[in-house]
């Protein structure tokens, strides 16, 4: 979609690379851009930008976490690209589950003390 | 709507690269398809036009980012813009009176703008059915026999096709009703390129004489009449007016067939006989036809010059042709109502000249106070174009909230503004709001931002550049100049509603001279409608004689009627029917071009229903029938061309190619045939006794009181003669004038609301320049009083200084309107470009108003007390 990568940090996720990440994984870990963008707005609660969404995948993709593949539609005969969640996306999703949960350790009394946390 | 905004779609699809474009926007379709469903059609269409500026946003971003050589100058422009665009954001909010006033301004004036822009778009710039299509039609129209000579020969225009707008009575299938028609040649279809709904077109086969009468249906007839039953085909139906009465149904077009925008009902075949009177004499066809690639419309026109003077010997009429004319079908449809809507457009253009003005005097008196702001950024160090930069921004914000605000008042009101057109415009009825108005209104905004703007960043510009030490209070060199761009801004003002306000005029006395017109008739308390005697036992003249003898004594003998007569084309309708005429009475030589006479078909007491002068001889009767001599009517000009000074009565009337002719009865007054705005022409009269040929006639009901009261009656009688007869056209001879005048009456309207619009801006643009400038002037004022000034003369002297641009400003309006008033003199009827009543008159008033709007703040300005002004820190 863009021109060769330069410059990006291989290891850090950005926040809406990360729930991309997750979107595809909660639709089974292969899926194309318009239920990705569905599922984010539905777990978010707020609208997403399609055109980030875009970029992002396209992200994701050099950064060899997922890996696209065209899918044939019987109804239009369009084809529809596919993102699959690579091993190593899914490495990177259980080391960030492991660091939030230890960061998120001992957390909520505070948030209740505070009001701030909202079910 | 259930598909994305095709004009959204088109520009995502030209900022996409070209690897995804197809992928991305068949994303878009599906995202938008679950918006609709789940927030309704409003929300969802907003949110794919804001997928624009966001892919642009960020794919651009997305590409400096990855660049190699990353231009630190752009990504600063960026930042920059988005600097500008939050200070002059927290400017707004910090002056939401300036804000709104500015907005509410802008908003009348660019959404009037839009809302003709979408008038303008819709019925003359978006192509019409079959654009490319020219219309062929010589001087006199087509002959069947001139247009199949022309036909073969012709190579320069493909499928070259001839036809004729008839009415017809559909009398079978439903009530009777009259339907429009097209009478075709049978390659017709071919211009369209399309295929039919259902059946088939028409062949060669069908235009041939005695073939079985057969009829095309229009889609929506279709629908409607027979709901949509294919085993309609090779059903037979009572439609009779033309050729035929009973027709078998051989096909249904394609939805939407519209051609040169007509919208009739049915198809019939013309059939070409040469062994028949009409094929030869009755020049009645107009021909359609796609140019030959390669040809240009002007050699097309050559060529059936050449072909008319190489077909020998010349078919009846064709060597009397001088002139062909070529127009393609988007300027015949629209070219009447062209000029018109352009005038509009200029007049709304003024009226957004004047936003712009108030909205830059707004500006200016705003920019007064933000001198200290705008000096402190100078001295650290903000360069010009940084400062022009932010003020530029702003000025673009205004004017994209204004065009915003706009643009929805339009959309929100665009029904009832569709309702104003006239109904005789062409495409009213497809006139939506489209999509091509929003990138229209946005160009207007960003427009208006520059106009409204450059004033107020000029004195922005100058007063930054004097620094924060100089910072005024009040009766500085900056505040004089703030002033002086103000009066610059008043005469401009000024000018432009004095030209708007004399073109107003002058189309509104144009309209009332044209209301006043003389008929020649009394069309009070007149009823009219149409009866078709079509088809069925009507195709025998004695049938149809008959038939209007028995409907006008019954009618006549119906309680409150008070006359009653008929006619076959009724005044102030558009169709037309003329003779040419041999004056001296000679057969008209071959080659020449005759006078031509209006030919009218009337009954018994059509003239004393309608109130028309008998002023020599008698009135048609019932002497006048099919076996006694020709006789008939003509009216004065006639009478004047045919023996100038002398009575024409008792003498006959040439007409045709010489060899037809009546007996003149009777001279009778001149008749408005015609739209009002046409001179009279010669007209003749006949009886219907002895030219029984029109299928449809209308009939006038002379009432003493309310004409639609009769209207049921008249419908019975006439029911109870025959029940098969459509009657149709119900109005008041007064509804069909008002009809006439519509759209002389809607240039009219829309012109003085205009004007009013106008006068009301350009008198609160000087209230407020006076105002402004009296309020700077308050510690000049309390100086002068102290000094022994007495009120008098500082309101005397307040009242000259505010009042002088606003005479260089009706001066130069007045020169204005005299040059330019020629551009307005194909609208006016009676009155000159330059009436000096209307200019005087204009002058006049605005003077008024603009002395009223200077004296009362003038007025503050005399009452002030000395020791408060001095004491006043500006």
């Amino acid at each position: 979609m863009l021109g060769k990568s330069g410059g990006h940090d291989a290891k850090a996720l950005g926040e809406l690379e990360h729930h991309i990440l997750l979107a595809i994984l909660r639709l089974g870990g292969d899926a194309y851009t318009v239920p990705i963008v569905l599922e984010l707005e539905q777990c978010t609660g707020r609208s997403v930008a399609a055109a980030a969404v875009y970029i992002a995948l396209t992200r994701l993709e050099k950064k060899e976490l997922v890996e696209s593949h065209w899918v044939e539609r019987t109804q239009t005969g369009k084809p529809r690209r596919y993102f699959k969640l690579q091993p190593l996306a899914l490495e990177r999703l259980r080391a960030s589950q492991r660091a939030f949960t230890r960061l998120w350790e001992g957390l909520e009394p505070h948030l209740k003390m505070s009001g701030a946390a909202k079910e | 709507m259930t598909h994305p905004p095709v004009l959204a779609r088109s520009i995502l699809g030209r900022l996409l690269p070209g690897g995804t474009r197809e992928e991305i926007l068949s994303d878009l379709d599906d995202l938008f398809a679950d918006r609709l469903e789940r927030v309704g059609r409003t929300r969802a269409w907003l949110w794919y036009w804001q997928q624009i500026p966001s892919f642009a946003w960020r794919l651009s971003t997305e590409r400096a980012g990855h660049s190699k050589i990353r231009p630190a100058r752009r990504l600063s422009s960026l930042d920059t813009l988005r600097q500008d665009a939050v200070v002059a954001a927290r400017g707004l909010r910090r002056s939401k009176a300036l804000c709104l006033a500015v907005v509410s301004t802008l908003a009348l004036g660019i959404g009037a703008n839009a809302a003709i822009f979408a008038a303008v778009y819709g019925v003359v710039l978006k192509p019409v059915h079959g654009a490319d299509l020219i219309r062929v039609w010589p001087e006199h129209n087509f002959t069947r026999e001139s247009y199949v000579a022309f036909r073969d020969r012709l190579r320069s225009l493909e499928h070259f096709s001839a036809y004729l707008p008839v009415r017809l009575a559909l009398t079978s299938d439903g009530e009777p009703d009259i339907v429009p028609g097209l009478a075709v040649t049978s390659n017709h279809f071919l211009s369209f390129g399309t295929s039919p709904a259902l059946g088939r077109f028409f062949t060669d086969d069908d235009a041939l004489p005695g073939a079985e009468p057969v009829v095309i249906l229009s889609h929506g007839l279709w629908q409607r009449r027979f709901n949509g039953d294919e085993n309609m085909l090779g059903h037979v139906i009572s439609l009779g007016g033309f050729e035929a009465a009973q027709r078998k149904i051989v096909g249904v077009a394609p939805a939407g067939l519209r051609p040169l925008t007509l919208r009739p009902d049915v198809w019939v075949p013309v059939t070409l006989d040469p062994d028949d009177d009409e094929y030869v004499h009755m020049a009645n066809l107009s021909g359609v036809a796609r140019l030959g690639a390669g040809f240009e419309i002007a050699q097309a026109r050559a060529e059936l010059e050449t072909v008319a003077r190489a077909i020998q010997p010349p078919p009846y009429y064709l060597d009397r042709v001088t002139s062909y004319s070529l127009v393609t079908a988007q300027e015949d449809v629209v070219g009447g109502v062209k000029p018109t809507l352009l005038l509009l457009f200029a007049a709304v253009g003024i009226v957004l000249l004047l936003c712009c003005t108030n909205v830059a005097n707004l500006l200016l008196a705003h920019g007064a106070s933000r001198e200290r702001e705008l000096g402190i950024r100078a001295a650290l160090g903000a360069t010009r174009s940084r400062v022009a930069r932010q003020l530029l921004t702003e000025h673009a914000m205004l004017g994209l909230l204004g065009g915003g605000l706009g643009i929805v008042l339009v959309w929100l009101t665009f029904p009832f503004l569709r309702a104003l057109l006239p109904a005789n415009v062409p495409r009213v009825e497809e006139l939506a709001f489209d999509g091509a108005v929003v990138p229209f209104t946005l160009c207007v905004s960003m427009v208006a931002s520059l106009l409204f703007g450059l004033f107020p960043t000029l004195r922005a510009l100058a007063s930054a550049e004097t620094g924060c030490n100089e910072h005024v209070r009040g009766n500085g060199s900056s505040t004089r100049d703030s002033v002086r761009w103000s009066h610059a801004l008043v005469t401009a003002e000024v000018a432009l509603a004095v030209v708007l306000l004399v073109a107003a005029g002058l189309v509104s006395m144009s309209f009332l001279r044209l209301s006043r017109v003389e008929t020649g008739f009394h069309p009070d308390r007149l009823l009219t409608l149409n009866l078709a005697s079509a088809g069925g036992r009507f195709a025998e003249p004695e049938n149809r004689r008959t038939f209007m003898r028995e409907v006008t004594e019954q009618v006549a003998s119906l309680p409150g009627v008070r006359g009653v007569g008929a006619i076959h084309l009724l005044p102030m309708t558009p169709p037309n029917m003329g003779v040419g005429i041999s004056p001296d009475g000679e057969p008209i030589p071959a080659g020449t071009t005759p006078p031509t006479a209006s030919y009218r078909v009337i009954t018994p007491g059509y003239l004393s229903a309608m109130g028309i002068r008998l002023l020599r001889g008698r009135d048609l009767d019932a002497r006048d029938r099919a076996s006694s001599i020709p006789v008939g009517l003509v009216n004065e000009t006639l009478a004047r061309r045919l023996v100038p000074d002398a009575n024409p009565v008792g003498q006959q009337l040439h007409y045709d190619d010489g060899s037809v002719w009546f007996d003149i009865v009777g001279v009778v007054s001149d008749v408005r045939q015609h739209r009002f705005d046409l001179d009279v022409r010669e007209e003749a009269y006949v009886p219907f006794e002895q030219d029984a040929w029109p299928s449809s006639m209308y009939l006038v009901v002379r009432t003493p009181s309310d004409p639609s009261a009769l209207v049921d009656s008249i419908r019975d009688a006439i029911r109870s003669i025959d029940a098969s007869v459509p009657v149709t056209s119900v109005a008041t001879m007064e509804g069909v004038i008002y009809e006439s005048m519509a759209r002389p009456r809607f240039r009219m309207q829309l012109f003085s609301a205009f004007a009013v619009l106008g006068l009301v801006l350009s008198g609160v643009g000087i209230y407020g320049v006076t105002a402004y400038a009296v309020t700077r002037r308050t510690h000049e004022i309390g100086i002068r009083m102290a000094l022994g000034a007495t009120k008098a003369r500082i309101l005397a002297g307040t009242m000259l200084k505010e009042t002088l641009p606003v005479a260089a400003g009706l001066a130069l309006g007045a020169v204005v309107s005299l040059v330019a008033g020629d551009l307005l003199s194909g609208f006016l009827f009676e009155i000159e470009p330059g009436d000096p009543v209307i200019v005087v008159c204009v002058l006049f008033f605005l003077s008024a108003v603009a002395a009223l709007a200077c004296y009362v703040p003038a007025r503050r300005a005399a009452v002030v007390d000395p020791m408060d002004s001095l004491n006043t820190e500006i």
